[in-house]
């Protein structure tokens, strides 16, 4: 993945956990909060290199 | 019955799910049983017979409009939304999550609400990992590249679904048509109705691979020794590795012709199949062809590797250690149907891990530990006054946890023995990073105290006060002996 893509997603994600923090702050967990993780970890796995490795990855 | 099942790993992965599938069919004949994988690998499900619907996730559609200038995140988290409530609409029975990734988990916990309709790794209310079920819990602690673990991906991804195998679940897609397709590669070309042997140089990372360089060496050794021909297979990402074996007469060159069908169809007239941890590998699991497979220390071959009886599986740390004349001795072996006489690992069958060490003797110390854990087999001895020193000193941070949750019992608001509380917990993970052996049973008691969802203080401390006395069961099995040279008999 080119640079330039990864940082540009680097910047989507941190707007995500900003939107998701406050979210959480307001509201607690939420559904709307787990379709805005979700949305986070699908960005990760491109920034990973779409990083869909076998199963045995660690989860955290 | 609806069952919907999330395998969103890639082909390899995809291909030991199978025999789940056929599994879960049979075990609920009636039901609809549905399939999300990602639409890269979509090709892996295609002949499943076991499955009613395929569902693909279709990542580069969802994350597009972040791609826009400006960019339109709202777009994406609809388009996100809108397939999940698509899958949602389903209602089903059971979720069961075979993908053990993060993303999964969000996305089981969006599809089901109640917890009790889920298996493999979910989120509770709060957001936090949730792990319902005891085989997910095991997967999180003990599986994984690094870890002890010694059954085959196949056993747990079924002990996730609540399903046993039975070994014809291991078989092609009918669809496929394996002996006609077979006759119909035969006939196009000819030599193919003598021995030969297939091979897959490539892997799906660098770091899996053998160097074609190393590949062509064995090749050149193996003509010498081996009169048939070999049939080198590969999709088109495994051009480059090719371009390094050179063309000779016993070679037949197959790169991008062949679908996964061709590729099972081959293998099953082959004599042995030769590769690294790959789709290929996965899928000779399906035919009743042996295989050499070269295991480097990026794959966990007890997990990963060949399932058919007689396979040899070659381990080097890199594939930069491991020599091309072992793997053409290996080669050798396997098709003369005997052992090498080195160092390997045999494929069996026998259960319930189905693989053995030969000519080399493995420290089971730690498999033996996880078995005493799970599956109440007998603890291991201890003969080594590393392991018994750790032992002791997880034993005596289980002592002062005990007594720190004894003061919480006794007066919640006790800020200074939730802090001595939270040292122990750290100094046991220590423990088990500075003494890899202990690693299992410090993982268990971790994911066992990481199980727990939102709860008050007391059903939180009861919980804590069980898992600290289980490790407390264990550890003292361990107690330091006066004279330190006497072996530990639990």
């Amino acid at each position: 993945m080119k640079k330039e893509t990864q940082a540009h997603l680097q910047v989507i994600l941190e707007r995500l956990e900003k939107a998701s923090r406050e979210v959480i702050a307001t509201r607690g967990y939420t559904d709307e909060n787990a379709r805005i993780r979700l949305l986070q970890e699908l960005i990760k796995e491109q920034t990973q290199n779409e990083d869909t490795d076998t199963t045995t990855r660690p989860i955290r | 019955m609806k069952i919907l099942i999330l395998q969103l790993a890639r082909f390899g992965d995809i291909f030991i799910t199978w025999p789940t599938l056929r599994a879960l069919r049979r075990r609920y004949p009636g039901a609809e049983i549905h399939l999300v994988v990602r639409r890269r690998f979509a090709s892996a499900v295609q002949g499943c017979e076991a499955i009613d619907r395929v569902i693909t996730l279709e990542t580069g559609d969802i994350l597009a409009p972040l791609f826009r200038a400006p960019d339109d995140l709202k777009e994406s988290l609809l388009r996100l939304t809108e397939w999940t409530d698509l899958i949602a609409e389903n209602d089903y029975d059971q979720v069961i999550n075979l993908s053990f990734s993060p993303f999964s988990s969000y996305l089981t916990s969006i599809l089901v609400d109640d917890p009790r309709r889920v298996r493999g790794y979910s989120r509770h209310s709060d957001g936090y990992l949730a792990i319902p079920d005891d085989a997910s819990a095991y997967f999180y602690a003990q599986v994984g590249v690094g870890k002890f673990n010694r059954y085959h991906l196949g056993e747990v991804f079924a002990a996730v679904a609540g399903v046993d195998l039975m070994p014809e679940d291991w078989r092609p897609s009918g669809d496929w048509q394996i002996q006609k397709r077979l006759e119909e590669w035969q006939d196009a070309i000819p030599a193919l109705k003598n021995q030969f042997i297939v091979l897959h140089p490539g892997a799906s990372q660098r770091q899996k691979a053998y160097p074609g360089f190393k590949w062509q060496i064995v090749m050149s050794r193996l003509a010498k020794v081996w009169p048939g021909k070999i049939v080198m297979i590969g999709s088109d990402a495994d051009r480059a590795i090719t371009e390094e074996i050179f063309d000779s007469p016993n070679l037949i060159r197959l790169i991008g012709k062949t679908e996964f069908a061709d590729v099972v169809a081959l293998m099953s007239g082959a004599k042995v199949v030769v590769g690294c941890d790959s789709a290929p590998m996965h899928l000779a699991s399906f035919t009743n062809t042996p295989c050499v497979n070269l295991s480097f220390s990026s794959v966990c071959f007890w997990e990963t590797g060949p399932r058919v009886p007689g396979s040899h599986i070659l381990f080097a740390e890199s594939p930069e250690a491991l020599p091309s004349d072992r793997v053409v001795e290996e080669i050798q072996a396997c098709l003369e149907n005997r052992e090498s006489g080195f160092p390997v690992v045999i494929r069996t069958g026998s259960l319930p891990i189905g693989y053995e060490w030969r000519n080399f003797r493995a420290d089971d110390f730690s498999w033996q530990l996880i078995n005493a854990i799970y599956s109440g087999g007998e603890w291991p001895i201890l003969n080594d006054a590393t392991l018994a020193k750790g032992f002791q000193r997880i034993n005596e941070a289980v002592d002062l946890a005990l007594d720190q949750i004894a003061a919480i019992e006794a007066s919640e608001k006790n800020p200074m023995a939730t802090r001595l509380l939270e040292q122990a917990d750290r100094a046991i993970r220590a423990i088990g990073q500075m003494v890899p052996e202990l690693r299992p049973l410090v993982a268990w008691f971790e994911t066992e105290n990481l199980r727990i969802g939102p709860t008050d203080m007391s059903n939180l401390i009861g919980h804590y006060r069980r898992t600290y006395s289980q490790l407390k069961s264990v550890t003292t099995l361990y107690t330091l002996p006066e004279d330190p040279r006497q072996e530990v008999h639990p």
